[in-house]
Order: structure tokens, then sequence, then C-alpha cells
């Protein structure tokens, strides 16, 4: 018997707290020893975890000169780094950095489902000299989550995405200065078609009709919803791209960031569709 | 499951997770954050 799971029911309530920080050396997430309310503020994260993370002077580094004076941070760019190209839906191109031992897990949480690993440096100063050396050629470092949620539906395909990729990556090498290229790799290329084929299956309609040209039509976009601050969600999971989640409900679609529900406390729920009462669920084991 | 706070979404293994905190009993809850069918055959389905 077929058994999905993915139902959410999510309340957010009146109360957030700091969600703690990513301790970059266990690496792992620790929860806020004081959990500090935070309700009334903009931030999700207290003056002592963000501390404690050592990180909030990196950001926005161009690895120029270091900011930090946390070990930890400094630790932490000691170690190998990747230089990424990602491509975002609507032909944005973003490049970025990520420690080589997480590297997949960070292009998957920016919502990268097409990407090519370009450079491989020895430290993170590095990777971020030639991610500013990039980013000064026009390429976008940061693509905000409002882009990523109307541009939900990556129409080209794979092949052509490929093909995008490294004719950029071929023009970034000509580009850029030979200290920098002496760290170019032969581009890596990851792709996550399988979650793109998710968004695309539920929000892709195709087009039934010949067109005068004797062809089909280009399938159509459905419409779906978007919701930057959720207050109440429920429906059921169809795919989740970084940190937003496709939801349908009946035959409602919605895409939902759940970063801007970080740190709230919520009243969550879930279901399992088709499951027998008697039959014992187990989760994670595949 | 009640209230919980919220951590945000965590990709671990390729795969997202919930990831929930409960400040009674100190301890962290992942939640699959996707549609997984258990049945093998429906796994790598494309268009
Ligand atoms: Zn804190």
């Amino acid at each position: 018997m077929k058994i999905a799971n993915g139902i959410i029911e999510v309340k957010k309530t009146m109360e957030k707290h700091c969600k703690g920080y990513y301790d970059l050396i266990k690496k792992e997430i620790v929860p806020c020893q004081s959990f500090t309310n935070l309700t009334d503020s903009g931030y999700s994260q207290c003056k002592e975890c963000q501390e404690k993370s050592g990180f909030d002077l990196c950001l926005g580094c161009n690895g120029s000169t270091c900011q930090t004076n946390s070990g930890k941070a400094r630790d932490f760019c000691h170690e190998g780094h990747h230089v990424y190209l990602a491509y975002f839906a609507n032909d944005k191109l973003k490049v970025g950095t990520a420690a080589s031992y997480r590297r997949y897990e960070r292009i998957l949480e920016q919502g990268a489902l097409y990407s090519i690993f370009l450079a491989q440096t020895p430290n993170g100063r590095m990777a971020r000299q030639i991610e500013s050396q990039i980013s000064k050629l026009g390429i976008a470092s940061r693509v905000n989550s409002s882009y990523k949620m109307n541009n939900f539906i990556i129409d080209r395909e794979q092949e052509e995405i490929d093909r995008m990729l490294m004719q950029k990556y071929e023009s970034i090498l000509r580009s850029i200065d030979e200290r920098c290229k002496k760290y170019f790799i032969k581009p890596e290329y990851n792709n996550f078609t399988n979650i793109s084929n998710k968004v695309r299956q539920n929000l892709l309609e195709e087009s039934r009709q010949l067109n005068l040209f004797g062809g089909m039509d280009a399938p159509v976009h459905k419409e779906y919803e978007r919701i930057s601050k959720p207050e109440y969600i429920s429906g059921e999971i169809q795919a989740t791209v970084g940190s937003l989640i496709l939801l349908k409900s009946g035959v409602r679609y919605s895409v939902v960031n759940m970063k801007s529900l970080e740190g709230w406390l919520v009243d969550f729920k879930k279901r399992e569709i088709g499951e027998k009462d008697n039959e014992v669920f187990d989760k994670g084991e595949r | 499951m009640g209230i919980k706070q919220f951590l945000g979404i965590k990709w671990m293994d390729e795969k997202p997770k919930i990831l929930l905190y409960d400040n009674v009993t100190h301890s962290m809850q992942y939640e699959d954050c996707e549609r997984n069918y258990r049945s093998e055959k429906d796994n790598g389905k494309t268009l």
C-alpha cells in the first residue's frame, strides 16, 4: 500500500523566541540557552547567540580584510571552500560560497536546483575574493525570497540550463585575474531535477490545443498564492525548494516562505495520508 | 503534537526536514518536509 506523508497544519502563536545558532565546529544547531523572548523584535536571534555563532561579522565579507574576532569563525574559514554559480528560474544567476563539507546542503538551502561548483579554495577568504570578483562582472550574490517565490517554476530543460551555466563559466574564466584563476576547477554540475519536476508536475498545465502552427503551446503556469508571512497554513507538501514549501489544499496551491516563521512558537500538526490505523508507521527508515 | 518552536527547514543528506524545538523537554524534533511515497515503485517518477 502507498503511504504518503506530508499533510501539515501550522498555526503561528503570538510568541517568538531566539532560534539559537549553528555551531560551526560541532556542525549542529544549538538551541538558545536563555530562550530569549523576541516577540517584539525584528530579529530571530539574540545577541548572545549571534556572538556564539561567531559568524555575524562574516556577513558581507569580500575576503579583503578579516573582520571577525571569533576563533570559531576563523577555524571555519580555514576549511576548504567551493565557489558556486547557481541558476534560478527566469535565467537569474547567482554566485556564492560554501564550506566544501556542506556544499550540497548549502545550495539546497538556497533553493538552487541547478548549479556548478566552479572553484575550490583552501579557505573561505579566497572563496570570498573570487565571489566578489565574479559579482563585479554583474552576477548577483543574493537572490531574495520574493524573487524566489515569484519565480517558482523553472521552464527550461536541464540541458539548456547546463549549457547556460557552462557558457557563463567560460566567460568568467576569461575575465577573472590570474591570482583567482588558479583555483578554478573543471565545473562540477549539480542538478536536482527531481525537485524541479515535483514543482512542474503540480504547477504546469500542458496545453491540449493545437496552435495556429500545428504545434502545442508552451505549458501554462497554474496560479498559486504567495504567502511570505504565514499565520496559518495547511495542506499537503508537494515540494520543498530551499525554505519555500509548495502546499496543495484541495485544488489550491500556495508557496509559503517558512523562513519568516523561524523562532516562532507554532502549533504543529502532521497527518499521514492513507495510513492504516493498525499499521506501525516507521518514519525515517527507507 | 502541540506547541513547539519552529527553528527552520534544514537540509540533511539532501532531504528537507522541519526542525522543531520543545523548550519543555529540551529536545529537537525533525519532521520530513516532502511528499514521500513509501512504495519504491513511485520513486523517481518523472513527467
Ligand atoms: Zn539566543
